[in-house]
């Protein structure tokens, strides 16, 4: 565990006033995980993303989606080598331990379901072959919230569903773009970072994630948010099966980090910010009166939180 | 999600009958449906007058309306200003959302108003207004949620719990009727008996006029010769009959309750949860309707065995004693957090959420933690 909050130090001097993200980053991958930034351009994303990778001594591969990116490009291709007369397979930029999936609402759905297969079940099928990536694999996805509706394509449900968080970056603070400056005048600390984490220790993380304990107190007062999700007058779509799985594996993971062995509402509504937003389709009526965080705000501050019974 | 309108229609309803059968007792010249409907046309006239007025303050300056309904069919002067101003009061209150009431609590007060009506009048026909609420309750409430398709299911199991209860409820009522019914006519003569001695003590006050010679008069007096025996007139004790006695025990239970809801809904916790989460929370929660029913069964749950968890429980008591309970929807360390409290909730959470059991040293000195929290809410109180 002193690896981790090593690791998150050294990532803290990379990518300023962002350590909830950084957190929730390491939360992800342990909780095997993948995570949506949505912020605009120039905010640290790319950055985050190779830091994260060098510090966990992963493979990074990055795509840039474009209309014309071809599932192929991303997963990829069973070609003809006429030296060998042979038919070869190129595995495509998804096969690596932290794939960034830069403005990935650009790409066709078409491209953008190539990522289903490898995010669900960690495999990638190339002209009937299967091949499985290496372990841990995140995706970091990101979409630039105002992006013009021209040449840009919202994901699916089915695809929004895979993604454990979504995150707004945001900009920094006056505070903190002024240590930015200050500490970016003379070099880039990203070539300072060193490799912190070994892939193997993430494995063995995610391994003690698993028992971390749900009490079943907890886990009522889980069940209750969601399924206030399902019921709620103003929400289309609640949140499915797996975002429950979801929300339960990301507090395991950040019960962990925190060096507890077991889970409170605190993880459940802390984390519950980031989990439900993606997943949750508002009705008409809804969407034109509130945003998804108002109505998530008002589920957490309408379930009560398994204390003492005194109120009753 | 209910239909707001046939909602407040179905409580009106339902507070009709409760207000009703709380005037039964001094109703006794008229017929039980001539004052149902006299409630029911107030109600009718104040929710027509609703589509006008929306300030809901301009109510109490029209409640001269049910005082001269009242007046006019008959009612004591005292019990119809006082009527009347439950009435607007209520109307008032719930057009305005505040102080509103699930319909199990009608239920409730249906219940124990009809078992003392029933035993007062010694009348177990009474048990039609158990029905009758049970109709407006149940109707009301599948009407407003039967607009929303999403919550008829909701509904049907709220619904079954209703039709449980009643069922449940009448074989009781009428058992605790028959039962109360002997121990009431066993009891109630000793009570007047006691309350006509208390009288008795006060009767040395007419010594003190005896004393006072009045001036004769020069007409010959007027001999009054009584003719029945003195010592057969009925006396003070009879003279305090058995209904008055009564209408001032209601009236007197009346304005407890009024004023014990005021204070209830100055001072609990409720009205601060609204001030503090003003943005979030717009409507009630559909559990908190599912757990009116459990609620019922509530004062069986017993403090937490645990040291630790009983400390917090006894905490929490205490800081909702002072105005500083933890909210709902509040986590342990949100609300030492909003106290500004500096408590570790590391132990508590152990033992509450992991199961984990923690050794006697932890234990001691999180109640001394405790102990200094609660110094610290009475400081926050005094502090203002």
């Amino acid at each position: 565990m002193k690896k981790i909050h090593k690791a998150k130090q050294a990532l803290q001097q990379v990518i300023y006033g962002k350590e909830t993200e950084i957190d929730l980053l390491f939360i992800a991958i342990i909780a095997g995980g993948h995570i949506l930034f949505e912020s605009a351009p120039g905010t640290g994303k790319t950055k985050l993303a190779k830091s994260f990778a060098k510090v966990m001594h992963g493979d990074f591969n990055r795509v840039q989606f474009t209309p014309d990116v071809l599932p192929s490009d991303v997963t990829g291709i069973r070609y003809f080598n006429p030296k060998h007369e042979t038919f070869e397979l190129r595995e495509g930029p998804v096969v690596t331990n932290v794939l960034l999936a830069d403005e990935i609402n650009r790409a066709t759905p078409k491209t953008q379901s190539s990522l289903l297969e490898v995010m669900e079940e960690h495999q990638v099928t190339i002209d009937g072959e299967t091949v499985t990536v290496p372990q841990p694999f995140i995706v970091l996805a990101t979409q630039n919230p105002v992006e013009s509706n021209y040449g840009t394509f919202p994901l699916p449900e089915a695809q929004l569903d895979r993604f454990l968080f979504k995150i707004n970056l945001g900009y920094p603070t006056r505070e903190e773009e002024k240590e930015i400056l200050q500490n970016y005048r003379l070099q880039d600390p990203y070539n300072e970072l060193e490799v912190i984490l070994e892939p193997e220790d993430i494995l063995e993380l995610r391994r003690q994630a698993k028992e971390v304990v749900l009490t079943d107190i907890v886990t009522d007062y889980l069940l209750d948010i969601v399924h206030e999700t399902r019921t709620h007058s103003e929400i289309e779509l609640g949140i499915s099966p797996r975002g429950v799985l979801a929300l339960m594996r990301a507090a395991q993971a950040k019960a962990l980090v925190e060096e507890r062995e077991y889970i409170t509402p605190q993880d459940i509504k802390t984390l519950a910010s980031y989990v439900f937003p993606h997943r949750l389709i508002l009705t008409m009526e809804g969407a034109i009166k509130k945003t998804v965080d108002d109505i998530v705000g008002q589920i957490l501050n309408q379930i009560p939180v398994p204390v003492e019974n005194v109120m009753n | 999600m209910q239909n707001k309108s046939i909602k407040y229609g179905s409580h009106l309803l339902s507070e009709v009958t409760v207000i009703f059968l709380l005037a039964l007792p001094i109703a006794n010249s008229l017929s039980h449906g001539i004052y149902y409907l006299l409630f029911l046309a107030i109600w009718v006239f104040f929710i027509i007058l609703g589509r006008w007025v929306g300030d809901t303050h301009t109510y109490f300056f029209l409640g001269f309306v049910p005082v001269f309904i009242f007046y006019f069919m008959g009612f004591p002067l005292l019990h119809t200003f006082i009527l009347a101003l439950i009435l607007t009061w209520r109307f008032a209150m719930i057009r305005r959302e505040t102080l509103e009431y699930p319909e199990i609590i009608y239920l409730g007060l249906t219940v124990i108003l009809m078992i003392f009506n029933m035993i007062q009048k010694n009348d177990p026909t009474l048990i039609i207004y158990l029905f009758i609420q049970f109709f407006v309750v149940s109707i009301g409430s599948a009407l407003s949620y039967m607009t929303n398709m999403k919550s008829t299911k909701h509904y049907v199991r709220y619904l079954l719990s209703y039709i449980g209860l009643l069922l449940s409820g009448s074989v009781v009522t009428l058992i605790i009727f028959f039962g109360l019914k002997k121990i009431w006519d066993v009891v109630f003569p000793y009570l007047a008996m006691a309350l006509g001695h208390i009288v008795g003590i006060f009767s040395f006050l007419d010594s003190l006029f005896k004393d006072i010679e009045i001036p004769e008069s020069e007409e010959d007096p007027v001999v009054f010769e009584p003719e029945e025996d003195i010592s057969e007139l009925p006396s003070m004790f009879d003279a305090l009959a058995p209904g008055l006695i009564l209408n001032f025990i209601i009236i007197g239970l009346l304005i407890l309750f009024v004023f014990w809801l005021v204070l209830k809904k100055r001072r609990g916790p409720e009205s601060k949860i609204r001030q503090v989460n003003q943005p979030h929370v717009i409507e009630p929660l559909k559990q908190k309707e599912e757990k009116n029913v459990s609620r019922l069964f509530n004062f069986l749950r017993r403090k937490p065995v645990h040291p630790v968890r009983k400390a917090v429980y006894d905490l929490e008591r205490k800081a909702l004693k002072h105005g500083q309970g933890r909210l709902p929807f509040e986590t342990v360390d949100e609300w030492f957090e909003r106290l500004e409290i500096d408590l570790p909730s590391d132990i508590y959470q152990m033992i509450r959420y992991g199961d984990i059991d923690v050794d006697r040293e932890k234990i001691s000195l999180f109640k001394k933690q405790i102990k200094e929290a609660e110094r610290k809410i009475l400081a926050n109180e005094s502090g203002g």
